[in-house]
């Protein structure tokens, strides 16, 4: 009996706040490579996630106009992988405007910054734009116009028509708060082409997009090949300590900017000489993802085994 | 003299037969009559062993006796339902009367709730509810929150953070008073009282009254009363006593009592340490919706034997540490969580005391000191190093302070058909805190006067007023009350009252502001008032062989003046305490309770009706209609010492108003859930162990879905944790002596 009274205390009184174990920080992840399939024309942009390796692929030029799903944003911009424009026009009904005359077309900025958008503020007046889609497309369905409204729950109203139709349609674009983009096509009398992955789930997208060489005169827009950066990313660019020996400590002294072409088409080059895509391989890229982990970066090739160009391939690990 | 010399020689011809081994069956005549009323109690089942180890039992005539053939001293038991349990050993050839203390909710028990002096409650002109000790053994009640969870009148809710906080017939926790014999517990979280830190291990019963009792005892007196009535020390020369009770989601308590006597001072301690490690259990996880929690507490009781003075000091502390453990956050480079710590210290100095003046002329005073502070230790806890680096711009505390001193002098008049009672009763709080204005204070002065007046013995009439001075606008609180017995088995009682509740001061003076949050408190707000009328009818009968009381109620109570947050600044989302809120609430029971043999039935309905509105913008959609079931089976099997006993209970839906992230008020409705809980309770060796064991929450409710009405646009369907999950239990008593 008094045994178990004492068990019986012993238990009451020692019972207390369970502690915490210790968490045994994982050490840097194994070395990995990855290789994505935009073929040689470049027409397919993958969207790549660096923890799960995942890849969601679909023509870079299936979308026309995209617009900011971010709350209190709204740029939109336009497609410059298909060598798009778009114009302002002076009517603020769809039916007054009926040619491209006198028009002056705009391009956004390659950095897809929020204050460099061709649109630009589409909420401040009533003005019809027209939207050149592109070479790529037949003259009937080349040029569109359209008016956007915000509505009240801040999704977007899209009007629009071809240039010399009169009957317009509108969609409403709606927001979804997961997302940073959403796309739109004028193509299947106005559709979603797709949804990007969510925000947290990818990094990179591997894609074609209009850079402008401000070197030359005057400055030269081209569409090139290259990677634009999630926005809730930051890349820090290294090309002095090299790839193997960028650790974490080091990684944490790096200046990251998280402007999308900050990776951009440079990785590579084109040698004249040897008639063949040259990787810059002392390039790292230092990325800190959506979840704060950091992973760096460096592109090793850019053709498959059969010779094909337009299959970047790359090694990373995280720090 | 010749029938003392007669027992005299009987007892000793006895004991002579006994010690010899000349073992002669002689009668013994137990006469069993209430403790209380000294009434014949009958049908009480006697048990005792014959010497060759043959359990005997008998039942008590209608008279109350019982004539038993004992051939030597034998350990007794009665048992009958309504009372407790009595054993004493009998010799052979006694003529005893034994006296059984009744339990429950029986109308002999004494009550001193709101009475000029303590009297049986089927006298009191105030309806007053009782839940006994035996009734808190028997749910294992380790606190507060489990003495009333199964109770009709009451209705508990839960915060994983704030602890646990009642309701009266739907008057929410900041307008019921709660007090400790008499003296008032402070501390409010949010408005509420945790009861959770209301230890029970030194209660001997709980006495409850509805609707307001302002008259009396002041502010937040607005939705009842409930006093807790502290074990007394023992008259007896000491005792004992130690228990230990555990639960399979991890809450060991163990609590000890003693008490003694010395030259006719008596004194008492009880010391305890409860221990919740959290649930759910799901390690290593270390968030945990009902975070761990670790209680220490004391008390101690000390009676100095004066001539003509009735004099009792006591001294309750309590400290209680929560922790609140966030989620982890783990990346490739750090592990961290942020964690929140709550202290709470509690600490009561009471000293009652009470002197007869005069020929039916009494006085009592009382003066109890409160102390209660929490503070919240904010820590950024490295899982890595398991190091704490506190988070100095989290840091809360709060602390507040009363002094309640109350003197009233009772007395009898007219041939006793008139009794009175007049005192004073003073109050002061003080408040310091890092979201307070500065240490602030208030005081209410005020002078209560009560009569009651015996028109005939069975029609008794009791007005009351309480002129108060004070800086809230309370002058002056009336109340009536009545009481009319029809019969000795039927009765009668009614109540028309005023009520209030002050502002705290924390309404007063708050002043939180951060990035997202600008409230302020308001000097200028006054009091809650309400007014309110209760009627009660019990009626006690025997159907056959079983004996029912039976009781029908209706109250009606109206809050105005209702003090809530509201939104005053758009422009800098200022939100500020404003008297805009209106409560008004109907409610209708029916209650029976029956004896029969070995069982013992409680079921009851309330239907209450909820209106609730803030200002002209937010109410309820006219009164919301619901109805609360309670029901409890009580077997009790003497022979083996073994009680048991099944509780259900069925809560109804209440509105409640609520905010949103942006700021914006939402009324929510929280569904009805039931709840059962079954229990057992056996004693051993000679009643010095006691078993208690059973399972809780037998239908593993753990959450229900809050509903939003259809213009909360605003607010998310989030689920409201009503309850820990099932867990089974067990309690064990040991006890040295009887106290």
């Amino acid at each position: 009996m008094i045994r178990f009274i004492s068990l019986l205390l012993i238990v009451a009184m020692t019972a207390c706040f369970r502690e915490d174990e210790p968490v045994v920080l994982p050490p840097p992840g194994e070395l990995q490579y990855a290789q994505v399939a935009m073929g040689s024309t470049y027409g397919r942009q993958y969207y790549f996630d660096l923890e799960t390796r995942d890849t969601t692929g679909m023509p870079f030029s299936s979308w026309d106009l995209c617009f900011s799903s971010t709350p209190q944003d709204w740029q939109v911009w336009i497609n410059g992988g298909n060598q798009a424009y778009v114009a302002l026009t002076t009517f603020d009904h769809l039916s007054e405007v009926k040619d491209t005359t006198e028009l002056k077309w705009l391009m956004d900025a390659p950095s897809w910054h929020r204050d460099s958008t061709a649109i630009g503020a589409w909420m401040t007046h009533n003005y019809c734009y027209v939207l050149d889609r592109g070479p790529a497309f037949a003259e009937k369905v080349r040029y569109y116009k359209f008016q956007i409204r915000a509505l009240a729950n801040s999704d977007y109203l899209l009007t629009y028509a071809a240039l010399h139709d009169s009957a317009a349609a509108s969609v409403t674009i709606e927001r979804l708060t997961d997302r940073h983009y959403l796309y739109f096509s004028f193509d299947h009398n106005g559709s979603v082409p797709f949804i990007e992955p969510a925000v947290d789930d990818w990094d990179l997208l591997f894609t074609r997009y209009r850079h402008v060489f401000t070197g030359q005169q005057p400055p030269l827009p081209y569409v090139v090949t290259g990677v634009l950066i999630n926005p809730s990313v930051a890349v820090a660019v290294d090309s002095i300590l090299g790839f193997d020996l960028i650790d974490y400590a080091q990684a944490q002294q790096l200046t990251y900017v998280s402007q999308r072409n900050i990776i951009g088409y440079a990785w590579k080059y084109y040698d004249f000489s040897a008639q063949a895509f040259i990787v810059r391989s002392n390039l790292t890229y230092v990325i800190r993802d959506t979840k704060g982990i950091y992973w760096k970066l460096r592109f090793i090739d850019f053709y498959n085994e059969n010779g094909e160009k337009g299959y970047p391939a790359f090694a990373f690990q995280r720090l | 003299m010749k029938e003392l010399i007669f027992w005299c020689c009987r007892w000793l011809l006895a004991s002579w037969a006994a010690g010899s081994g000349c073992l002669l069956a002689q009668s013994t005549t137990l006469i069993i009559r209430s403790s209380v009323t000294d009434s014949v109690i009958g049908g009480a089942q006697v048990i005792w062993e014959s010497p060759d180890g043959v359990q005997q039992t008998l039942y008590a005539q209608p008279d109350g006796t019982v004539h038993m053939p004992l051939r030597q001293p034998t350990l007794v038991r009665i048992y009958k339902h309504g009372f407790r349990l009595y054993t004493d050993s009998i010799m052979p050839g006694a003529i005893l009367t034994v006296h059984l203390q009744p339990l429950g909710r029986h109308l002999e028990d004494v009550v001193v709730t709101g009475q000029h002096r303590s009297m049986p409650a089927a006298h009191s002109v105030l309806h007053v509810r009782i839940v006994e000790r035996a009734e808190l053994d028997l749910r294992q009640a380790q606190d507060l929150t489990d003495a009333i969870t199964y109770e009709l009148w009451a209705r508990m809710s839960r915060d994983e953070v704030l602890g646990s906080y009642a309701s009266i017939n739907a008057i929410s926790g900041q307008n019921l008073k709660i007090l400790i014999n008499g003296i008032p517990v402070i501390g409010r979280e949010n408005g509420n009282i945790d009861l959770g830190q209301i230890s029970l291990q030194d209660v001997e019963r709980i006495e409850i009254i509805e609707g307001p009792m302002s008259v009396l005892y002041g502010t937040d007196a607005l939705g009842g009363v409930i006093n807790l009535i502290m074990r007394e020390p023992p008259d007896s020369s000491g005792g004992a006593e130690c228990s230990f009770y555990t639960e399979t989601i991890g809450t060991y308590n163990l609590a000890v009592n003693g008490g003694g006597n010395f030259r006719g001072h008596t004194f008492r301690v009880s010391a305890g340490r409860y221990f919740f490690s959290g649930f759910p259990l799901q390690p290593p996880q270390r968030y945990q919706l009902w975070k761990p929690k670790l209680q220490y507490f004391g008390s101690l009781t000390f009676r100095p034997n004066v001539s003509g003075w009735n004099l009792r000091w006591r001294s309750d502390v309590l400290r209680e540490e929560i922790r609140n453990k966030g989620l982890p956050v783990l990346t490739p480079y750090q592990a961290y969580a942020f964690d929140d710590y709550y202290y709470v210290w509690r600490g009561v100095q009471a000293l009652h005391a009470s002197r007869q003046l005069g020929q039916g002329l009494l006085w009592n005073g009382q003066a109890g000191l409160s102390t209660y502070s929490r503070e919240k230790v904010a820590y950024r806890k490295d899982l890595v190093k398991l190091e704490l680096h506190e988070r100095a711009e989290d840091y809360q505390y709060n602390r507040f302070s009363e002094l309640n001193v109350r003197s009233d002098v009772s007395g009898v008049a007219l041939t006793k058909s008139l009794s009175w009672q007049v005192g004073l009763d003073f109050t002061g709080q003080q408040a310091a805190g890092n979201r307070l204005q500065g240490r602030q204070q208030q005081y209410e002065g005020a002078l209560f006067s009560t009569v009651e007046y015996q028109f005939t013995p069975a029609l008794s009439l009791r007005p009351g007023l309480r002129l108060s001075y004070n800086t809230y606008g309370i002058p002056l609180t009336p109340a009536v009350h009545v009481r009319y017995a029809f019969s000795d088995r039927m009765q009668i009682r009614g109540g028309l009252a005023r009520g209030f509740r002050a502002p705290s001061l924390k309404e007063r003076y708050l002043y939180f502001f951060d990035s997202n949050h600008a409230i302020y408190g308001n000097p200028k707000l006054k009091a809650e008032q309400s007014v309110s009328a209760n009627v009660f009818w019990l009626f006690e009968y025997e159907l056959g062989s079983m004996h029912m009381d039976t009781e029908l109620s209706a109250s009606y109570n109206d809050i105005r003046d209702q003090i809530s947050l509201a939104l005053v600044q758009p422009l800098t989302q200022q939100y500020t305490y404003v008297n805009v809120g209106q409560y008004r609430v109907r409610t209708v029971s029916f209650r029976a309770e029956g004896h029969w043999k070995s069982l013992h039935a409680d079921v009851g309905v309330l239907i209450q009706a909820v209106a609730h509105a803030l200002g002209d913008s937010l109410s309820t959609d006219g009164f919301l209609i619901a109805p609360e079931f309670r029901a409890q089976l009580v077997w009790g099997d003497a022979a083996r010492l073994l009680r048991s006993a099944l509780m259900f209970r069925r809560t109804a839906p209440m509105p409640a108003f609520s905010m949103d992230a942006a700021g914006v008020l939402y009324e929510q409705i929280a569904p009805s859930y039931n709840l059962m809980d079954i229990s057992f309770h056996r004693m051993l060796w000679d009643n010095r162990v006691e078993v208690y064991c059973g399972i809780n929450n037998l239908w593993n409710v753990q959450h229900v879905p809050h509903l939003s009405s259809a213009a909360a646009i605003h607010a998310s369907q989030q689920d409201m944790a009503v309850a820990v999950g099932r867990h089974a239990y067990l309690g064990i008593r040991f006890r040295a002596a009887r106290l």
